[in-house]
């Protein structure tokens, strides 16, 4: 056991690098006036953010079920079971839970918690913050129970129910937001970090395109516009910009230094924001869609290099230098591999975009690879690692084993690496073989059994992976923690200022 | 940064840019593109089955639109005779262009598999019509009677392969709705052709008639 | 509870803050020139595009790489082969085999067969007939009753390559008989150019003399 111990207590992520720091960097160790400053911010958001990131555990394991059921079915048709358990339905069970339960709950947690420590205030309302949360978990679950049951809507991303569903999860966001904007009103810091530049913007963002792809109005060619305008944006405006923020915070934050350049972090911001939010209609290249807007969507889908060299670079010239201390710090690890996933998902983003490419790999498995770069090997680690990092600082403990990090660590890293691999080759050939009118349209299904397969043991390694991390949470959730039975904080501030000096 | 109102100001000026650019100017195009004469309105036992495909999320195995036949095979494919064009989706409400094809595309497939005893064998079992097939069997849509309870209105489906002694297969009502929504599937008719416009739309070499590919219906609105 | 106590568990309590630096600040470091280079090169290509293949701006799809020059080459039609039969297997894999099966041998009950067959092997106006408008209501081949739904090809096939589905029928496996020329499908295209719906069997049969 001590050897496990031993190093657990130096994973609870901020690392003391071993490496000499240079005077100049922000790495000088905190007065006690600011440990006191986060003792304090991070009890105030403590509960929404647990209810936050518990939810999003559970529909993490619920939609990794789902989705490994989807994925078996799909090479296994005769496994199909009675109607609620139809590949059509439980694939969409999967979506839904992972990127509403599990994506949306957790970031949410991490704005709730990031929030409060950038503008140095303690979360305003969060009694409120707390119950939007509840009525966005609560909410989703029933919707999950109805799309088991028949998909009540007929879009891609928008399958929740109108009014059974979008209408909570608008209100419980909200009211997030809301929390979120009244702390940063009351802010005790005069200028606004990067990281809350992202994460303010999607919970605007966020509102806005999702009451746009749900409203009823949209028919036709209309509803299809609407449809894509929205699920790109998910991607772009909500997914990426928080944990593109996410990543902004912790990268430096664990490495005691300032993030590279303040220019490109401004650059980086607002061409995202222009950019992404036009690329909607590259999702439809070639079909029944108004020419001039799928040009300029597959031109802002180029364009998109600019944000995307500006955040790449920003994020690696602060890690460089220091990429030993990816050894010592797990959410330095996770987080670290996401932003460079983030890069390289735009990158294969823009190219998917051009004519000449999306001909070949449009309605192909390719798409649901590169799905999967995005909403898991970035947003999803970038995700992994706040949690480690936030954790155990809003519950004040240790992880409890540097072995389960690890093993969830490696779980997931080769789980998603044989994924998208297989997906995306599998995708190639697929495409090629329906452009082909020469070519029977059964190879192009056979061509992508092996991958399809491939999928299913990935699925069982990432399902594997979350287990182990939720039984990780599990056991930091139930571990004795010391300073329950202690004094109010209060009264052992002198002793910290003691020991702080 | 210094001022929330210029992060929250900016952020509402750039996702306002992109609405009005996706959404709010395409919306009075999109919403004066008239159905084709060709292109009748969904029937109810249609509508109903549309519903059905829907509720069983047939559309992430199949997509329902034929892209550009310059750059695609989807029309060499026999997926349809031109590609089709914002007006044909006027009565669909959601689309249901769908985004994969593991499965064909199936905005005509009422061209192609008119039989609706084709579709009730495959709905029951794919793999007795198609041997190569992965798309999911859809059971539940069907009661398994004994032959002695068949009513003189159900309809028996006569699946390969089943003995005798076996409880006979009767369709629903959602799975014939189905089968009727998917036999309704046609975008072939012509489409209405605007004088000029291809000259209008600037493609058309200078000097050369407007000769419009009329199976692809480019200068459709 | 000792004070030496209350000292440790509160050290253990801090540690995380302890080892936790100050929050992070922003660097002043300038964007690389070639960031600069990389956006005026995309901004200027965009431009490009934008203007290059915008179409109109109205509801109109499909603008983009139509009208002459062709952006493409026609590579996506494959040149169809020299070779009738061949053309014909081709296109039976894409549209016949779903009903037909993969040997011809059909679907017992719902799918007739079309190897060995008097509807196959017998007149070849007969098979284009039904081949371009398809077939409707009971039929019997090769002695079983069928009550399907065939559709027609009209459409969708040209005359050789109906010509070339008919005659690979016609030789396919044990059949064997003359093949069926490209002008035929013609002729008989024209001869039926008013016929809509589907053929049915007696009809097939009775007015055309030199029926099966
Ligand atoms: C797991 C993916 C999948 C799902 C879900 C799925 N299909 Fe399919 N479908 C296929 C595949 C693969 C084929 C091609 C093989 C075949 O004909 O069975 C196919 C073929 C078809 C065909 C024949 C098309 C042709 O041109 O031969 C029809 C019609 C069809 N599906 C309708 C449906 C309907 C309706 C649903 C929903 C109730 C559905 N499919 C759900 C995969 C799927
Ligand atoms: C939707 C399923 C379907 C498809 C696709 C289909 N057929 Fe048929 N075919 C049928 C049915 C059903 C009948 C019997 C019609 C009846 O009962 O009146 C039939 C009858 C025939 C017959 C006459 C009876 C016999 O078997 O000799 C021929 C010949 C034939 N089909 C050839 C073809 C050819 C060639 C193609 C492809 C170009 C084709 N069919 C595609 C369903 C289909």
């Amino acid at each position: 056991m001590s050897g496990g111990e031993a190093r657990a207590v130096g994973v609870g992520s901020a690392l003391t690098a071993p490496a000499p720091r240079p005077a100049e960097e922000a790495s000088r160790l905190p007065t006690s006036e600011e440990r006191e400053l986060r003792l304090r911010v991070d009890r105030s958001s403590r509960r929404p953010v647990l209810v936050a990131f518990g939810c999003s555990l559970v529909a993490l394991l619920l939609g990794s079920v789902f989705g490994l059921t989807a994925s078996v079915q799909m090479h296994s048709p005769e496994l199909a079971g009675p109607g609620w358990l139809t590949f059509g339905r439980v694939r969409t069970a999967h979506l839904n839970a992972m990127v509403y339960g599990w994506a949306s709950l957790a970031m949410l947690g991490v704005s709730l918690w990031m929030i409060p420590r950038l503008v140095h205030q303690e979360l305003k309302w969060a009694r409120l913050a707390e119950f939007g949360v509840w009525i966005w978990a609560l909410a989703l679950g029933y919707q999950l129970v109805r799309i088991l049951g028949g998909i009540p809507s007929g879009m891609e991303w928008l399958e929740i129910g109108l009014y059974t569903g979008d209408t909570f999860l608008t209100v419980g966001g909200g009211m997030v937001g809301v929390a979120l904007l009244r702390t940063l009103l009351a802010r005790a810091v005069p200028h606004l970090y990067v990281s809350v530049w992202y994460i303010m913007a999607a919970l605007i963002w966020f509102p806005i395109i999702f009451i746009t792809g749900n409203w009823p109005a949209w028919a036709g060619a209309e509803s299809a516009a609407v449809n894509w305008f929205y699920a790109h944006n998910a991607l772009g405006l909500w997914l990426t910009a928080i944990n593109v923020g996410a990543a902004y915070y912790l990268i430096p934050k664990v490495l005691g230094r300032p993030v590279y350049s303040y220019q490109l972090s401004l650059v980086g911001f607002w061409t995202l924001g222009f950019f992404y939010s036009l690329n909607g209609m590259h999702h439809v290249i070639g079909g029944p869609m108004p020419t001039w807007m799928i040009t300029t969507s597959i031109t802002a889908s180029v364009l998109m290099v600019i944000p995307v060299a500006a955040v790449a670079i920003n994020h690696h010239m602060t890690v460089v230098g220091r990429f030993a201390a990816l050894r010592y710090s797990p959410t330095l690890r996770f987080v670290v591999l996401g932003a460079m996933a983030y890069t390289a998902v735009s990158l294969q983003g823009i190219f998917t975009a051009l004519r000449e490419v999306n001909r070949i790999t449009h309605f192909t498995q390719w798409t649901v690879g590169h799905a999967h770069v995005g909403v898991y090997a970035f947003a999803t680690l970038i995700l992994f690692g706040s949690i480690y990092y936030i954790l155990p600082r809003v519950l004040r403990r240790e992880w409890p084993s540097a072995r389960l990090i690890s093993w969830h660590f490696w779980l997931v890293l080769l789980g998603i690496a044989l994924y998208v691999t297989a997906l995306t080759v599998a995708g190639v050939f697929q495409g090629l073989y329906l452009m082909d009118p020469a070519v029977p349209f059964r190879a192009s299904v056979d061509v992508t059994l092996a991958g399809l397969q491939a999928r299913s043991v990935a699925a069982v390694m990432l399902t594997a992976g979350h287990v182990v991390f939720a039984w990780h949470v599990w056991r930091l959730w139930r571990r004795p923690t010391p300073e329950r039975e202690l004094a109010p904080f209060h009264a052992l501030r002198p002793v910290v200022r003691e020991a702080g000096s | 940064m210094k001022q929330t109102w210029l992060l929250v100001g900016g952020a509402l000026v750039v996702i306002g840019f992109a609405w009005m650019v996706l959404v709010g100017i395409p919306h009075t195009m999109l919403v004066r593109v008239e159905a084709p004469p060709g292109l009748e309105p969904y029937t109810e036992s249609q509508a109903r089955g549309r519903t059905v495909y829907i509720r069983n999320g047939c559309i992430y195995c199949h997509t329902q639109q034929v892209r550009d036949d310059a750059f695609t095979s989807d029309v060499a494919r026999g997926w349809g005779r031109r590609p089709t064009v914002p007006a044909d989706y006027v009565y669909d409400r959601p689309h249901l262009m769908g985004t994969m094809r593991t499965g064909p595309d199936l905005i005509n497939v009422g061209i192609r598999l008119p039989d609706p005893e084709w579709h009730l064998i495959h709905f029951y079992d794919p793999r007795a019509v198609v041997e190569w097939s992965i798309m999911p069997p859809y059971r539940f849509l069907f009661d398994e009677v004994p032959e002695e309870e068949v009513g003189p209105d159900d309809r028996v489906v006569a699946i390969p392969g089943r003995g005798p002694d076996e409880p006979v297969v009767v369709a629903t009502p959602d799975v014939l709705a189905l089968v009727d929504y998917l036999r309704s599937l046609n975008r072939s008719y012509p489409l209405a052709q605007p004088a000029g416009a291809a000259e209008d739309a600037g493609i058309a070499e200078p000097g050369e008639p407007a000769e419009v590919d009329d199976r692809s219906g480019r200068t459709m609105p | 509870m000792t004070d030496r106590d209350l000292d440790r568990d509160v050290e253990r309590m801090h540690r995380l803050l302890y080892r936790e630096p100050a929050d992070p600040g922003e660097g002043r470091e300038p964007a690389p020139w070639w960031l600069w280079v990389l956006v005026a090169i995309t901004l200027f290509w965009g431009g490009w595009y934008l203007g290059r293949y915008g179409g109109t701006f109205d509801a109109s799809a499909h603008l983009a790489f139509a009208g002459p020059p062709r952006e493409l080459p026609d590579e996506r039609v494959a040149p169809p082969p020299e070779d009738l039969v061949e053309l014909g297997g081709s296109l039976y894999v894409r549209h016949c085999q779903t009903c037909h099966q993969a040997e011809g041998e059909g679907v017992p009950g719902v799918f007739p067969p079309v190897v060995q067959t008097e509807w196959v092997v017998g007149s070849p106006d007969v098979l284009i007939r039904i081949l371009l408008q398809g077939l409707e209501g009971p039929i019997e081949v090769a002695g079983e009753l069928y009550t399907g739904f065939m559709p027609g090809w009209e459409a969708l096939l040209t005359d050789e390559e109906l010509a070339g589905v008919a005659t690979f029928l016609r030789q396919w496996q044990e059949n064997d008989a003359p093949p069926v020329a490209p002008e035929d499908v013609a002729r008989v295209r024209a001869e039926t150019a008013d016929r809509v719906e589907p053929w049915t069997a007696p009809e097939l049969t009775d007015p055309l003399e030199d029926g099966p």
